[in-house]
């Protein structure tokens, strides 16, 4: 069988360039709420960069708190039945 | 109007059409036909003016099976455009069974948002639910069929509910209007907890979970567009205002997220993420202000839309792979990039990326609730969207499309799915392109700018940062693996804890429970099964073949006997 021509991804120095360029565009972001004037409407907005803080804050709490929850009600597939195999009709 | 505009009502097509698709054997004939329906209904439908109502006598009741304004306007042209999507989606399926359920489930969802009392409303809402569970059980296996039946128990629970409310409602009031309800009554809390269900309430909701991922992949799509969005429809519709949905719409917005994140199969992950997005619906109706209703309504318009994406994209996926967990897939987008950027236009859309449909409807409710002061509501609806992000723009696309290469070497799916997914697709960048086509329909004039500096700056800092999380993640190798598993959820109550205590007490209570439960079985083989098959079965007296002459002429011997009685 004739190989599988790469593709984008499979080269590290595409993604690679792909993330430096996913951190240029955070820090952009970033900066522009000091130079840009973002209407506010509860004193929490207020704080410089809120909207990127309160997302990176609200990622950390839904990964911990998904792993806890997952501790808490993780079961084995089988639990309440045999798993069927899927069909994909 | 007159009883002949009954046939004419938009409902009427799709009722016609699920009978007449049962017959016709040529595939194309029949496809040419469903799709015909919604058109036909939408037709219809433009035809009718808003404030019309058709009343019809019932047994001694003034009924309105159909009464038009602005707000079942929107949901009634929503429905057709979503059964169009679904059934152009659909055509490839030959089961006819598939496609009557389908037809009569759309056709009573769009029935049910133009029913002007609360039996009408019954009447669809049931409708509905019995048809919707075809959609479960064509999947044809004994999963499916289990899961079936819990669905079927918890829906026709919320219909009696329904109906004992709307009696109640007949007996204080004497009428069967459905308008305002409120939480002034008992019947009101009786109402709400029958929407509740179909709106899937926090406890309320697991069978949303538990079933649309057993659909089979086409009946995923049609379920995901009408069962809670009736539900949400009628919130709006009754209990506009109440203070308790707010705080409902609070905790359905949060808890789906993390469940979500942990959940392996994807067509459940999205599963989780319409219970999310229904909360975001119900706090807006609970806020009750123009603009929360405006916004909650626009989330339904436009979640039906990118739900419908996202459904039918990851059903693709598994019709062609045969494979939905997150674990076994990977790397898909080298053998269907079509589906990959269409599933990625959906993830925009549900996330609310500027430009697309999602965007437009989100910001709303969110003003709306900083708007009456509500500081923790809208954290949470804060919170909501950034878990959104994460779990349906990432997990879903990331996980599936891109990650680790699965190996697996998939095509794109048969045209007529890339169309009906591309024409969600070409929605979700429409309405976002252009909010005032959609804001047309709303029932409120709508005073709010969607793109301005704040909102899109906010909104694009709020992603980027959760972006930022998931790639530090991803480096650190830290990241949540998708494991095999069932997490439990409250079906645990009635699947595991319920039947395991009853069990229990039984055998506690009698020491000889085993020989009992046996003594039952065989008595219920022996006497009630083999009496039915001695006189049902295939030699049975009562399966027998019997000439009519002989029916005739028991009818007429009892003709005689009531001739007999009468005159004497």
């Amino acid at each position: 069988m004739k190989p599988e021509r790469p593709y984008f991804l499979d080269n590290k120095g595409n993604v690679r360039f792909l993330i430096y360029i996913f951190h240029a565009l955070c820090f952009v972001l970033f900066a522009a709420d000091f130079v840009l004037h973002r209407h506010s409407y509860h004193p929490l907005e207020e704080i410089p960069a809120f909207y990127a803080l309160f997302g990176f804050l609200a990622f950390s709490v839904i990964i911990l708190g998904a792993a806890m929850l997952r501790k808490l009600v993780m079961r084995p597939e089988d639990y309440y039945e045999a798993p069927e195999e899927i069909s994909n009709d | 109007m007159t009883d002949l505009s009954l046939l004419t009502l938009p409902f009427m097509p799709f009722f016609i059409a699920a009978l007449a698709v049962m017959f016709i054997a040529s595939s194309s004939v029949r496809s040419a036909l469903m799709l015909a329906v919604p058109i036909a209904s939408g037709f219809l439908l433009l035809q009718e003016q808003s404030g019309v109502a058709l009343t019809m006598p019932f047994m001694g009741y003034e009924l309105v099976p159909f009464r038009t304004d602005k707000l079942s306007f929107l949901f009634g042209y929503l429905f057709c455009i979503a059964s169009f999507i679904a059934i152009l989606f659909s055509l490839h399926v030959k089961d006819r069974v598939q496609h009557t359920a389908g037809l009569f489930y759309a056709g009573s969802a769009v029935g049910a948002v133009f029913a002007g009392d609360l039996l009408s409303l019954f009447f669809f809402w049931e409708v509905m639910t019995v048809s919707s569970v075809f959609l479960i059980w064509a999947r044809q296996t004994d999963g499916a069929f289990r899961c079936g039946m819990r669905y079927l128990i918890i829906q026709v629970a919320s219909g009696l509910l329904l109906l004992a409310g709307a009696l109640m409602i007949l007996h204080s009031t004497g009428s069967l209007a459905f308008n305002e309800i409120g939480l002034e009554s008992q019947a009101g809390y009786v109402i709400l907890l029958a929407f509740g269900i179909k709106a899937a309430f926090p406890l309320l909701h697991n069978w949303v979970i538990d079933s649309y991922p057993q659909s089979t992949v086409t009946g995923a799509v049609f379920l995901c567009c009408f069962t809670t969005k009736v539900a949400v429809y009628a919130l709006a519709r009754g209990y506009a205002g109440a203070d308790i949905l707010i705080y409902i719409g609070a905790v359905m917005v949060i808890f789906p997220i993390f469940y979500a994140v942990i959940e392996n199969d994807l067509r459940r992950v999205l599963s989780y993420s319409m219970i999310s997005k229904v909360g975001f619906m119900v706090c807006g109706i609970g806020i009750g202000t123009e603009l929360a209703i405006n916004g909650a309504v626009a989330t339904a318009f436009n979640h039906v839309i990118y739900k419908s994406l996202l459904f039918m994209s990851m059903g693709s996926v598994l019709h062609m792979t045969g494979r939905i967990r997150a674990s076994d897939l990977g790397g898909l987008y080298k053998s269907m990039p079509l589906t990959t950027i269409l599933c990625v236009i959906g993830a925009a859309s549900i996330s609310a990326v500027p430009l697309f449909g999602g965007f437009v409807s989100k910001g709303m409710i969110l003003t709306a609730a900083l708007d009456q002061k509500l500081d923790f509501v809208w954290l949470c609806l804060l919170f909501a969207s950034a878990g959104t992000f994460y779990y349906a723009g990432i997990k879903i696309c990331y996980f599936t499309f891109f990650g680790q290469d699965s190996g697996l070497r998939a095509a794109d799916p048969p045209k007529h799915m890339l169309l009906a997914m591309g024409l969600a697709a070409a929605m979700c960048v429409f309405i976002g392109l252009y909010p005032a086509l959609l804001f047309g329909l709303l029932p409120f004039e709508v005073d709010y700018i969607v793109y301005d500096t704040t909102h899109v700056l906010a909104q694009l800092q709020l992603l980027a940062f959760v972006g930022l999380g998931f790639v530090w993640l991803k480096i650190s190798k830290l990241g949540p693996p998708d494991l095999r598993s069932v997490n439990l959820d409250v079906d645990w109550i009635y699947r595991k804890f319920l039947p395991e205590s009853i069990r229990c007490a039984l055998g506690l209570l009698i020491a000889d429970y085993g020989r009992l439960k046996r003594f039952f079985c065989d008595l219920f083989h022996q006497y009630i099964m083999g009496g039915l098959i001695r006189h049902h079965g295939p030699h049975g007296i009562l399966a027998r073949a019997w000439p009519i002459g002989s029916m005739v002429l028991w009818v007429a011997v009892l003709l005689f006997f009531y001739l007999i009685f009468y005159y004497f």
